[in-house]
């Protein structure tokens, strides 16, 4: 079990998008994936299911009034399962704030689960929700857009997790890759990847996801673009994106077992 | 003299016995029509008018416009006629305050504790509730009628309210089966009419009702839907024959 959290305090990086194609396409590759909607806009939850809004939710796991085996929906994606959010989880920061061991709630609710990939989508914020998927993960997938304003405020999201990596002794919390998304055959395009390639040498995945229209209809659809159209630009980018991030993050064959996920 | 009108939707003459100045409209000359109010609102019915007839009026293309309303009420009267239960829920959805928008789907399956329906009304234009016969000839006189300056049509975006899958279909990927037992087959058709592409392909995948993968990689819900409808039948589940025979653990567990 391998968890892997789609962060980035930007919005519109296509956070959501990435969390949804990439697990259908792990999926693909047969690997077991659950997705865990950490984000109170519940936005990844109506792409896989077509539910807006469902209670129960992960709110109800971590406030603590449910398992989160009960609330572990099949969605419309084959062998994708789901952890559904819900608007409360928009408060639960605040909520959430002054109890203890706040930072480790899913990743003590998510012990014991046994998939290949938990794959965690996040909200565009750095609050307490944030702080719970990356404490819960093992690697993060930073998706940035290939737009100005995506340059904008990277060095938070590196100082917030150098930041956790301290507070909660997870040093095993790595950046798995950034991936490039909106990819247009531009110039202002290719030179934010130029800029991109020198700012995370190394870090920077090969595949560069395309924007393109079937995306948004396949949300429309409730299913990934993999399923509505696998043979788009973006369907054939998701794909080979499962591909590299199985080969630079291998799941590990045990159940979930954070080994930090304690209640300090 | 006599003036002859076309009934638009008939396409029937009819010969009067009017003087050659234009005909008053009730409306007008509310003396001049000895038709007395059809209700308690008042409202004005025409000696002729009923369903799938026009007033005979020159009206340009309202009549045009009724010929389809009338087939299609035509249609629906006679499948509720034909399907009491649906015709129960139509009756129940429409006695419901704020309901009668939307199908009954779960009449008898209450949402979990705390959950939310979705709203869906919100940003549509309510419209009071009328009759054909109440209906002006057309708006222009409607207006003159009440005395009230023109109104523009309110060209407003007013963005895509999403929803969502009902909240009665459960958790997951909704299983026909137990909505055609639950609902029977008018119900599933409603159940199935909300779901987008991907539920129905995750339903036709979860119960395997495409065995030979004719369907694999087609985008077309109508196909998908029959497909589900079709298979729902095979079983005998709404029938009411034989016991269906489930052919999918979820069905054969719930069975047992």
């Amino acid at each position: 079990m391998t968890a892997i959290c789609i962060a980035n305090n930007k919005g519109g990086v296509g956070k959501t998008t990435t969390a949804v194609n990439l697990a259908a396409g792990l999926a693909r590759l047969n690997q077991r994936v659950l997705v865990v909607d950490v984000d109170g806009q519940a936005n990844a939850t109506y792409a896989l299911t077509g539910r807006v809004h469902p209670v129960p939710s992960l709110y109800d796991v971590l406030v603590g009034t449910r398992k989160i085996d009960t609330v572990i929906w099949q969605t419309n994606e084959e062998n994708v399962s789901l952890v559904p959010g819900d608007g409360r989880l928009q408060n639960a920061d605040v909520e959430l704030a002054a109890k203890p061991g706040r930072e480790w709630r899913l990743a003590r609710a998510l012990h014991g689960l046994d998939y290949d990939y938990i794959i965690i989508d996040t909200p565009p914020s750095l609050g307490v929700l944030t702080q719970n998927a990356l404490a819960a993960s093992h690697r993060v997938l930073i998706p940035i857009s290939l737009t100005e304003f995506s340059l904008i405020g990277m060095d938070k999201l590196d100082a917030t997790i150098e930041d956790l990596r301290e507070q909660l002794d997870i040093e095993d919390l790595r950046i798995a890759g950034v991936v490039a998304t909106f990819y247009e055959d531009t110039t202002t395009s290719r030179e934010t990847w130029s800029i991109l390639e020198k700012k995370f040498e190394g870090q920077l995945l090969e595949t560069r996801i395309p924007k393109n229209l079937d995306v948004e209809k396949a949300h429309r659809e409730h299913e990934s673009v993999l399923s509505f159209a696998p043979n788009s630009s973006s369907g054939q980018a998701y794909m080979q994106l499962a591909r590299e991030v199985k080969r630079l993050v291998p799941a590990h064959p045990r159940p979930y077992d954070r080994r930090n996920s304690r209640n300090d | 003299m006599s003036q002859r009108t076309r009934a638009h939707t008939t396409g029937a003459i009819h010969a009067t016995t009017e003087p050659a100045a234009p005909a008053p409209t009730p409306q007008a000359s509310p003396a001049a029509d000895p038709a007395p109010p059809d209700d308690a609102t008042g409202a004005t019915r025409h000696p002729s008018l009923s369903v799938g007839e026009s007033t005979g009026a020159p009206t340009g293309d309202v009549g045009a416009g009724v010929e389809p309303l009338a087939r299609a009420l035509r249609a629906m009267a006679t499948e509720l006629e034909r399907d009491p239960a649906l015709a129960r829920r139509v009756a129940d959805a429409m006695q419901t305050p704020g309901q009668a928008d939307r199908p009954a789907l779960a009449e008898d399956a209450p949402s979990p504790p705390g959950s939310v329906s979705a709203p869906t009304s919100v940003g549509r234009a309510t419209k009071p509730a009328t009759t054909l016969a109440a209906l002006p000839p057309d708006d222009t006189q409607a207006e003159q009628a009440v005395g009230t300056p023109t109104t523009r049509v309110n060209r407003t975006f007013h963005p895509r309210i999403v929803t969502g899958t009902p909240p009665e279909l459960g958790a997951g990927v909704p299983d026909p089966f137990a909505l055609a037992e639950r609902l029977g087959e008018a119900g599933l058709r409603v159940a199935l009419a909300e779901l987008r592409l991907g539920s129905l392909r995750a339903i036709i995948r979860e119960h395997r009702l495409d065995p030979a993968g004719r369907l694999v990689g087609q985008n077309d819900a109508a196909k998908f839907r029959a497909v589900i409808v079709e298979a729902v039948h095979a079983t005998g589940v709404v029938s009411g024959g034989a016991e269906p025979k489930r052919t999918t653990r979820k069905g054969r567990k719930a069975d047992r």
